[in-house]
């Protein structure tokens, strides 16, 4: 007698747990270490310093995690969910004989306060949106598509970090107050180095939209007068 | 703890940029996606759906349709149009994989119908850059445009073209040769495969091409057309003089 024929609704099913899901969770689960890679691509094949910048600030993250790290770890190791070392949990690229190499975790340091994988990514994600933030006087005057560009970052930005959230929370990989933290913490980092970048290399170095830049006479050196009528 | 040794970040890197090749589809669409959330941008749009739904789709169709094909015509040298699919090649691990689409398939029992999707996803990546790069360097520029800015921007974009090529030539002859037989073990399924690329290069140029209809400044990948200021921002603006 033969099996009865899957309805639509387990096809779907299965389809959603067969294969959107394998790719999704490898897709989460390289993302701190793929965008690290996919960035330096991009900033070597179009030469654009401002994701030449970005690169070097996701390094600058990687070591501010491995100075909090160290220092918290030193006094009290604390964070770790049920499931630490659940493959799905370890971050980078894994090889065929299980050897894993990650850049979150080799430049930061594997620790559980504050989670590589959470701090590195809400600090690269502030960076983002904090920098397209800078750019509001050139969105405005761009105007049309560009004005909800910020707004829209925003939103999906911390949309985009509560499924990191909820995805290293029910993996257990850390435990949800490491998680809040170092997303807090990360964001926090973010600021900081946008504005470190922005005072060292200058305002074209944060400029990932690659907007064209508004300056005013003042900012250019060459202030304007206005000449009152000789009496 | 101190800092990881000079030699072993280098050893480490040389890895980490070899296993990364392996799963770049995966990397230059995480990658893209996250641009898209921050900034929305257009250009990373268009990469994030080509690599994530159109791809995988056309992967799928053209596996099937060559599989179906070769399958009448040359059923006993399956060798030479199938791809390997061990470890090397995938692009998942295997204790995730389990996947329904081809495209995503671990296999162990002699070969998959070529193309593979990494060979699709690349090739729909260097279509799309190299279009824009081009594009980047054909666009008139504005008759009051400054010569400086305008050799500046041909240089820039000249250099995007040579990188592109270069890393597309790169990348694709490591492929073809440390991971051999992940894009055919035969010269048949070489044949197919790079025909089925050129096809994917020519659907990345066609969304770029889709794309400039709204706007190149939007759908510019490296920030070389985006940079140029609206006719509008570089016109005159009239002066209104007043008494007092």
């Amino acid at each position: 007698m033969s099996a009865a024929k899957p309805t639509l609704y387990q096809q779907f099913l299965g389809l959603i747990q067969t294969t959107i899901l394998p790719v999704g969770v490898e897709s989460l689960r390289l993302l701190p270490d793929s965008i690290v890679l996919g960035t330096g691509i991009l900033a070597a094949l179009s030469m654009c310093k401002s994701y030449g910048i970005m690169v070097l600030a996701m390094f600058e993250f990687m070591l501010i995690q491995r100075v909090i790290g160290n220092i918290v770890g030193g006094i009290s190791p604390i964070g770790a969910g049920p499931d630490a070392m659940h493959q799905t949990c370890q971050p980078g690229f894994n090889f065929p004989n299980a050897m894993r190499i990650s850049l979150v975790e080799t430049i930061g340091v594997p620790s559980f306060f504050p989670s590589p994988v959470m701090f590195f990514l809400s600090a690269t994600i502030s960076y983002m949106i904090s920098s397209m933030k800078e750019f509001d006087r050139e969105i405005k005057a761009l105007g049309g598509d560009l004005a909800t560009r910020t707004t829209l970052g925003v939103v999906m930005g911390f949309l985009l970090m509560f499924v990191m959230l909820a995805f290293r929370y029910s993996y257990g990989c850390e435990s949800f107050g490491t998680l809040l933290v170092s997303l807090f913490t990360g964001g926090f980092m973010g600021l900081a180095v946008l504005q470190q970048n922005k005072l060292l290399f200058g305002r074209d170095s944060i400029n990932i939209l690659n907007l064209p830049m508004i300056q005013t006479m003042e900012e250019r050196g060459k202030p304007m007068f206005v000449c009152a009528p000789a009496n | 703890m101190s800092l990881v040794s000079a030699s072993g970040l280098i050893g480490g890197f040389k890895e980490y940029l070899y296993r990364g090749m392996q799963q770049l589809p995966l990397v230059l669409g995480t990658t893209s996606l996250i641009f898209t959330i921050t900034t929305g941008s257009m250009a990373h749009m268009n990469l994030t759906l080509g690599l994530g739904i159109l791809m995988p789709l056309y992967t799928f169709i053209m596996q099937m349709v060559i599989g179906f094909i070769m399958n009448k015509v040359a059923p006993l040298n399956r060798v030479s149009w199938t791809r390997s699919t061990g470890d090397t090649c995938n692009l998942i691990p295997t204790y995730l994989a389990k996947p329904v689409f081809e495209s995503f398939k671990v296999d162990n029992s002699g070969g998959e119908p070529v193309p593979s999707y990494w060979l699709m996803s690349i090739a729909f990546f260097i279509g799309y850059s190299i279009t824009n790069a081009v594009d980047n360097l054909m666009t008139p520029a504005q008759p009051s445009a400054d010569p400086t800015g305008v050799e500046k921007r041909n240089t820039h974009s000249i250099f995007v073209i040579v990188a592109t090529c270069a890393f597309a030539i790169a990348l694709l002859g490591i492929r073809f040769t440390t991971m051999r037989g992940c894009e055919g073990r035969g010269i048949l399924g070489i044949v197919l495969s790079l025909l089925s690329a050129a096809i994917a290069a020519v659907i990345g140029y066609s969304v770029y091409a889709l794309s400039k209809k709204c706007g190149a400044r939007s759908s510019d990948l490296f920030g070389i057309l985006s940079q140029i200021l609206p006719p509008s921002a570089t016109t005159a603006n009239p002066i209104v003089c007043s008494s007092d």
